[in-house]
């Protein structure tokens, strides 16, 4: 805008120095010419006055040439009275007319072949005598070549007459030739030598204003036809005075030219000369206004800067950032009191569109809680989940980007069956309300199709078909579940496209889970494959949606999963709660600010149950005695330390001779069960070692001195001892011993 | 388990501490062993011994076995109930030579 505005007032300028130059141009250039016409007519003026002038003294020179030639005539006539003989002598007649510088003389008289002619001689002149002039001229001498100034005078009686004549033309030339050179001394027309003048007379140049110019040049040049009334070669003038512009010798001339009588006076410059001063004056002008002009743009580009563009260009900028969603922002121009108004307007506009934007944003906010609530209620959030049993300790969260959420987890009992624990993390592809509404689906089929008693496999393939047959806007579903035996600690799990759970064994290191990363829910047909592991005691599952590795901080670099490892293997034996909090706050603290990018999920499970699978090896006492210790840990007893031996006497002998065959051993399965009331414990030792009932062996005798005694019986005996009930039973090629103690 | 060598007064007294079960039984028996070529009379301090599993009954019956041979005499004192409930089931604490406090 600015640019553009720049460019139109540039254009304007443009135009007015153009239009201002050429003005100047045109005036000039009419000033020199009417400077030069007025030089020119002054100079015809005083011309005039000059021919005038010279005209009178050419009057009373022809009078004095009259009276001469009337003088001429008597003296002749008197010559011939006196000797009548010389009239016929024609040497003294030739003689006389050369020495008298005569045209002609004639003699008249009565006898001569020659006619009298008739001249009306003034009757007053007739009585003249010899001696006495009569003086006959027909006409005025002008413009007759023919005529001649001519005296008549008497010679005698008897109508005796001389003529002697002048000719007219010679008489005029040689007027003319004293005009001329009277004349062309002041045909300059200033002192500078600029223009000059021409004087035309009768159609006859008489000066060529020392411009050595020729009748043809002028003609050449198209001048006279201006100057003539009909063509050059007539000689009446134009009645008319006036200018012409035209080219002599390829030199550009201007001319003027007014008639006078038979004149024609011409004034000529040449038009290098008449324009000089125009010139000078319009370059000075045009470099006065040129700079006048480039002062006048910039300063107007300023000043418009200052006030307008500047003005307009703050609003605009302003109007960006509103038009980017920020209604806080305020526009202050101040530079005049029409941006003045033009800010309030546009201030109060954005604040009738905040409140309305608030407004709606509250109703969307109420409507999002809503759905929050909704979504939240469906979800397991009570911990501990399951306070009636110590199978399984379990920690879910999940917080949401958009207040509702793409992501989910759930678990639960199954209906009907309570040693089967499912659960489940999902995340939708898309975030807000249609994730959510696609969550609830997913979670409902899940649910019910779980209940159905499925296996996840089959539930998995279910969902997808279900899914997909919907699904129109093209949102799919990552997902994990599994599905755990609390008793045995049996998992069955299948993973549509999520990322692997980690998992923790034999209080080692978190690992991830190997499982095959199969396709996503709701996209494609596929058959989902389940795998199945055991869990022991104190295995940890956890399971997380990808907010956490692809939390950004502010370099916009990920948590990843490096980090996450890390973290999680820091202290594995964190209670499940504890791990889940390090890892939001951890992952919390790493967004510090920025937006928080992506919805987050975990759910983290440990298998408690009192259930134990060791290999059946001396240096795993110690296991089992801390698994049953941990078993006892909330039943605090003075029969603690009775149970320990129990086991370690159990364990021990099992893992002496239960596989005598077998190099690599075998596997002892040890479970507990507390409850009751008055509690008890009952631990159950599961062999498949050779059958062996310590039951049937005889007890030692305890009174026997310690000399006598056989080593290696006892410690059966003290089980027995010490054990409220031993049992056994050789089931599925199986040695199940089961011990039970009032606690 | 943790076994310390000291002598007092010409008495070798073994302190034992931790559990005296399968895993540690044979270490009582080879120190009782390497004991009684320097002298016959033994004292087995039990003030630490928090577990008594039926091995380590035998660890016992063996290293008295062995004392007696020597015809020396081997006491084991400060007994804790728990250990000593053990050795009273077992018939064990009527033939060894227990020192109560």
């Amino acid at each position: 805008m600015k640019k553009k505005l720049q460019k139109w007032l540039l254009l304007f300028f443009l135009i007015s120095f153009c239009a201002t130059s050429a003005l100047t141009y045109v005036a000039q250039t009419k000033l020199a010419e009417r400077t030069a016409v007025l030089t020119i007519k002054t100079r015809i003026n005083y011309l005039r006055y000059q021919i005038e002038a010279h005209e009178k003294s050419v009057l009373s020179l022809s009078k004095k040439i009259k009276e001469i030639l009337k003088e001429k005539a008597a003296n002749l006539a008197l010559n011939l009275k006196s000797n009548p003989e010389l009239a016929k002598d024609e040497t003294f007649l030739n003689t006389w007319k050369s020495n008298n510088d005569l045209e002609e003389i004639q003699i008249f008289f009565p006898d001569s072949p020659k006619p009298i002619p008739d001249i009306k001689i003034p009757s007053d002149q007739k009585k003249k005598s010899a001696g006495e002039t009569v003086f006959l001229t027909e006409a005025p001498c002008e413009n007759k070549d023919s005529q001649k100034l001519s005296a008549y005078a008497p010679w005698g009686s008897d109508n005796r007459l001389i003529r002697v004549s002048f000719s007219c033309n010679k008489y005029q030339d040689f007027m003319e030739d004293l005009s001329i050179e009277h004349l062309s001394a002041n045909l300059k027309l200033d002192n500078y030598g600029r223009g000059s003048m021409m004087i035309a007379r009768n159609g006859k140049l008489i000066s060529d204003g020392n411009l050595a110019l020729t009748k043809q040049d002028l003609h050449d040049s198209g001048v006279l036809r201006k100057m003539y009334k009909d063509d050059e070669f007539h000689r009446i003038w134009n009645k008319k005075s006036g200018t012409y512009h035209a080219q002599i010798h390829g030199k550009k001339v201007f001319f003027y030219f007014e008639p006078y009588k038979n004149y024609m006076f011409l004034g000529i410059y040449f038009e290098k000369d008449l324009y000089r001063n125009r010139n000078k004056v319009l370059l000075f002008n045009i470099t006065f206004l040129l700079i006048l002009f480039l002062v006048v743009y910039v300063l107007m580009a300023v000043v418009l800067d200052r006030m307008v563009i500047s003005g307009i260009k703050k609003i605009n900028d302003s109007l960006k950032k509103i038009t980017n969603g920020d209604l806080n922002e305020k526009v202050r121009v101040t530079t005049n009191d029409e941006f003045i108004s033009l800010s309030d307007s546009i201030n109060s506009m954005v604040d009738g569109l905040q409140q309305a934007h608030q407004e709606s944003l509250q109703r969307i906010n109420h409507e999002l809680q809503l759905a929050y609530k909704i979504q939240t209620s469906q979800q397991p959030a009570v911990f501990p989940a399951f306070p009636d049993q110590n199978k399984i300790d379990l920690f879910a969260l999940s917080r949401p980007a958009k207040e509702v959420s793409g992501d989910f987890y759930d678990f639960f009992m199954l209906d009907g069956d309570p040693s089967r624990l499912a659960f489940t993390i999902a995340d939708v592809s898309e975030k807000g309300i249609p994730a959510a509404l696609f969550v609830m689906t997913t979670r409902a089929l899940l649910k019910n199709l779980t209940n159905m008693g499925y296996s996840p496999a089959e539930i998995f393939n279910r969902i997808n078909r279900q899914l997909k047959e919907d699904n129109k806007i093209n949102m799919f579903v990552t997902a994990f579940m599994g599905i755990l035996n609390i008793d045995t600690g049996k998992l069955v799990y299948v993973n549509a496209g999520h990322m692997p759970p980690y998992i923790c064994r034999h209080n080692g290191k978190f690992q991830q889970l190997e499982v095959d990363p199969e396709f996503v829910l709701g996209a494609i047909d596929h058959d989902y494959q389940q795998h199945e592991i055991q869990l022991n005691y104190n295995d940890t599952l956890f399971l997380y949606t990808d907010g956490i590795t692809e939390a950004e901080d502010r370099n916009q670099t990920l948590f990843s999963q490096e980090r996450l490892e890390k973290l999680i293997n820091e202290n594995p034996a964190d209670s499940v709660q504890d791990t889940i909090f390090k890892i939001k706050s951890a992952v919390e603290e790493y967004e510090k600010g920025c937006e928080q990018s992506d919805d987050f999920t975990m759910l983290a499970l440990r298998y408690l149950k009192n259930r134990l699978y060791l290999p059946a090896r001396m240096d795993k006492i110690d296991e089992a005695m801390t698994f049953v210790e941990s078993m006892l840990q909330n039943h605090s007893s003075a029969h603690t330390y009775d149970v320990l031996i129990a086991v370690e006497e159990i364990f021990s002998n099992i893992a002496k001779y239960a596989y005598p065959d077998r190099t690599e051993g075998g596997f002892v399965d040890i479970s507990c069960a507390i409850g009751g009331d008055p509690v008890f414990i009952s631990i159950t030792f599961t062999d498949s070692g050779i059958p062996f009932n310590p039951l049937d062996r005889p007890d030692p005798d305890i009174t026997l001195p310690l000399m006598q005694r056989e080593p290696g019986k006892m410690g059966l005996f003290m089980v027995k001892k010490m054990m409220d009930s031993v049992t056994y039973t050789y089931q599925n090629a199986q040695n199940v011993l089961t011990i039970r103690k009032q606690l | 388990m943790n076994i310390i060598r000291r002598v007092e007064n010409g008495v070798l007294i073994l302190e034992l501490s931790g559990k005296l079960y399968t895993p540690t039984a044979s270490l009582l028996q080879k120190e009782i062993q390497t004991s009684l070529k320097e002298t016959k009379n033994i004292v087995l301090d039990f003030r630490n011994v928090e577990f008594l599993a039926s091995s380590g009954l035998m660890a016992l019956l063996n290293a008295q076995k062995a004392v007696s041979q020597a015809e020396g005499k081997m006491v084991i004192k400060n007994v804790n109930y728990s250990v000593m409930n053990v050795l009273t089931i077992t018939g064990f604490a009527s033939f060894l030579t227990i020192e109560k406090e």
